[in-house]
Formats: structure tokens, sequence, C-alpha cells
């Protein structure tokens, strides 16, 4: 039901997607020529993808804001350079919203505290995934698409993609909280990454 | 690191998922590897639709914040985008900058073409790796083009088209600051008149420049400044 509202509420962000091209590039080069509307639309379309990755790494609410707003300014400075024919806005600002995220916690916790953290939480990272509230962007669709992909990936492999990713560690600290050799962790995440891009496709 | 493992690595690599050593050799390989490119991009726009996942409507009060921070900060220049083909080697290099290599993927003029790795790409490499990292193209009145990218006290010159400077004489790289001009190098452009040197170049340059002085260098420049970029800094 919310899906096809959504359809019909906002043409503009799915009906794009289906023809491949990238509904927040001309935002971006927008925002690229000092547009500060243009990158206040931006903001409103990407900070719930931005948000949830760095608050599921970091945490911290407070901290989580902060690096939001690294985040953000950071595409400001650099979107006179965005070049929309080498990505996706989407897949750009994801990019940029993983790394500052794990630099954050990398260089405030010590991977130890991280990983006890995480072992005492005791509850897979898929959880943290069904629990998500969907937002406002018309991506319901897309996301049903991807917890499919994930469904279809080994438990294994799903495992150490998602305590990767989600959760922020190297693969090695995967290997030890898993107590497997870092060359199968290896392995496994390379595995479930080509399973997953295969699946969704690559260039969206 | 056998180069096979490194091929290896782009996963990871797309899901931050390197410590910091393996994340460094990665991007100094990837820069100059095609394959490892195309499997990075891919796997990082597939790393996002699992970030749509989760996504999370942050606090109002949020946008405010950063709408008043980016109305108070500069942008980067469009790019000054450089290109030097150098049919010999069958390598094309481009040069960009400001921007680590990590996110260069994904903006203009980005990053290094080339077929396997050389002392010279991998050390441009590790410079754009700098999240400090910047490059100018030099203007000037001759013939050929020179571009500088720097950070961390290194500099890597690509040049092309550079007439010989003539018997005796050497083109020489100037970092300019406050101060003055400090020599930094003299270089020597190959047959076919390009440059691909790295040198040290501690300090903060509000411009570059390169004359044409005698080949044993000059400890200021004597000759008019054949090319000269003034940097954003």
């Amino acid at each position: 039901m919310g899906v096809l509202r959504r359809l019909q509420a906002r043409p503009d962000a799915t009906s794009i997607r289906a023809d491949g091209g990238d509904p927040l590039a001309p935002l971006m080069v927008r925002a690229g020529r000092g547009d500060q509307a243009a990158f206040g639309d931006l903001y409103d379309a990407l900070s719930g993808l931005v948000y949830g990755i760095v608050r599921n790494i970091v945490r911290d609410p407070s901290q989580s804001e902060e690096v939001t707003q690294e985040v953000f300014v950071e595409v400001w400075r650099l979107a006179p350079r965005f070049d929309e024919t080498r990505g996706s806005v989407n897949a750009w600002v994801g990019t940029v919203a993983h790394r500052r995220a794990v630099d954050r916690v990398r260089s405030e916790q010590s991977s130890r505290d991280r990983l006890e953290r995480d072992q005492l939480k005791q509850e897979p990272a898929s959880d943290v995934v069904a629990d998500t509230v969907v937002d406002a962007h018309g991506r319901e669709y897309d996301r049903r698409r991807v917890r499919r992909a994930l469904d279809r990936l080994t438990d294994v492999q799903r495992e150490a993609v998602e305590l990767a990713y989600f959760g922020g560690h190297t693969y090695r600290e995967v290997a030890a909280l898993l107590d497997q050799p870092e060359g199968t962790i290896k392995t496994r995440i390379r595995d479930a990454m080509i399973r997953l891009r295969d699946e969704l496709g690559a260039s969206e | 690191m056998s180069d096979t493992e490194i091929h290896h690595l782009g996963a990871a690599y797309a899901l931050d998922a390197l410590d910091p050593r393996e994340r460094q050799a990665f991007e100094a390989h990837f820069a100059t590897c095609d394959i490892c490119r195309v499997d990075v991009a891919e796997f990082r726009a597939t790393a996002v639709r699992l970030g749509e996942l989760v996504s999370e409507r942050p606090p109002a009060s949020l946008k405010a914040s950063i709408m008043s921070e980016i109305a108070e900060t500069r942008q980067f220049s469009p790019l000054p985008v450089t290109q030097l083909a150098d049919h010999r080697r069958r390598r094309a290099v481009v040069v960009l900058a400001s921007v680590a290599a990590a996110l260069a993927l994904f903006l203009a003029g980005a990053v290094i073409a080339g077929r396997g790795g050389d002392d010279f790409g991998d050390q441009l490499a590790t410079i754009m790796s700098d999240p400090t990292a910047q490059t100018v193209r030099l203007g000037g009145e001759g013939p050929g083009t020179i571009s500088v990218t720097w950070a961390g006290g290194r500099a890597a010159v690509v040049a092309a088209g550079l007439p010989d400077p003539g018997d005796g004489k050497a083109y020489e790289l100037w970092l300019i600051d406050g101060a003055g001009a400090h020599a930094l190098s003299l270089l020597d452009p190959a047959d076919d008149g390009s440059i691909e040197r790295v040198v040290d170049a501690k300090g903060s340059p509000a411009a570059w420049g390169v004359t044409i002085e005698s080949d044993e260098g000059s400890p200021t420049p004597t000759e008019p400044i054949l090319f000269v970029a003034e940097t954003s800094a």
C-alpha cells in the first residue's frame, strides 16, 4: 500500500530510477554552482540515508549528528567537482557517510571495545535492518529488493557483510568476532558482494 | 602482499573494511588498476543499497545547523584538469585534485588510468590519497602544459609538450609563499617534452611557478616565470 502511494506521490524519485537516470544529479550540479536552495533539497533527499548509515555505526545520537554534518559539509565543498558520469549522487554521498562514520568510531573507540559491544549485544545485524523505519523518499520498493538479495546469501556470507558494513568493522575484526581465519572472511565478503552486485545491478 | 591478493581487496575496501595500512596500499594500487577501479565503483554502489536499508530521519534541527555552516563554507573550484597522453608507454595520466582517492571515483577528472603500476603512478596515488591534496594547472605563454599535485610535503609534477629548454638550461620549479620563491627542483623533460616527477615540497604554497634557469639551478628565479598558478589556500 505504502509502495503504491509513494509511487504516485513521488513520480520523480521512482520513475526516473527505472530509466537509469539519477534524479539527484541536477540538484548536485546546481549545488555545485553555489545554489544553497538546491543543496537544501539534496539534504532533504539524502539526510535519511546519511544519518541512517552514520547512526548505525556511530550509535551515539549526538555524535551521529556531528558526523552527518561533516558529511554534508564535505559534499557541499566537493559539489563543484561532482561528475554524474562517474556514479550516482546516492552512491557518492553514501560512500562519504560510511567512510566518515567508520573513521569516527575507529578513532574514538578501540576495536576491542567495539568487538565487546557487538558481542554483548548478541543480536545479528539483520535485526537492526529489519526494524528500520522507512523514510519518506520512495525507497521502499528498493529495500525489499535489497532484503531479498541479502536473504539469498548464505548465512555466513550475510553475517560477514553485515558486520563489516553495518557494524563498521574491518575484515580482521570480523574474523576475530566470528573466530574464523582472516582469509576465510575476506573471501566471504568478496563472494557476498559479488552476489549482491549481480542481484542488484551495480550502476544505480 | 601479492598482486592477486591486492586485486581481491576491492570488496572489503568498498565496505571500508581494510585497516589503515591495507587501505593505503590498496588506494595506491587501484589508482593504477582499471579492473579494481571498476570493482570498487560497483561494490560501492552495491554497499550504498545496503545503506538504504537503515535510512533514518535525523532530528529536524540538524538541517538548519548544516545550512548555516555551508553558507559560510567555501566550495572547491571546479577542476582544472590536465591530461597527458604518453604514447611511448601507452599510459594516460589524468591529474586532478584536492580529493581523496577514495572519493575521486565520483568526481570530475579522476584519477589515473594506466596499465600496471610504476613508481611515479604509485607516488602520485599516495599524494592524492591525502585528503588535503590539491592540484593546479599552471598557466603560461609557452607551449606545453604543467600541473602540480601536492600534499604532505610532496609534490607530483606532470608536464607534456614542453620544448627543450636549450643547452645548459633546465626548467626549475618554484614554491612561492609569503616569504618568496623557493627553489624545489630542476625538471628535465623527456625527449617528447613530458615530465613525471615527485619532489619534496615543504611549506604552504600560495603559488607554483616554473622558469628556465641554468642547468645547475638557481637559488632565486632569474628568468621570467613561464608557468604560474596561484593556489586556493
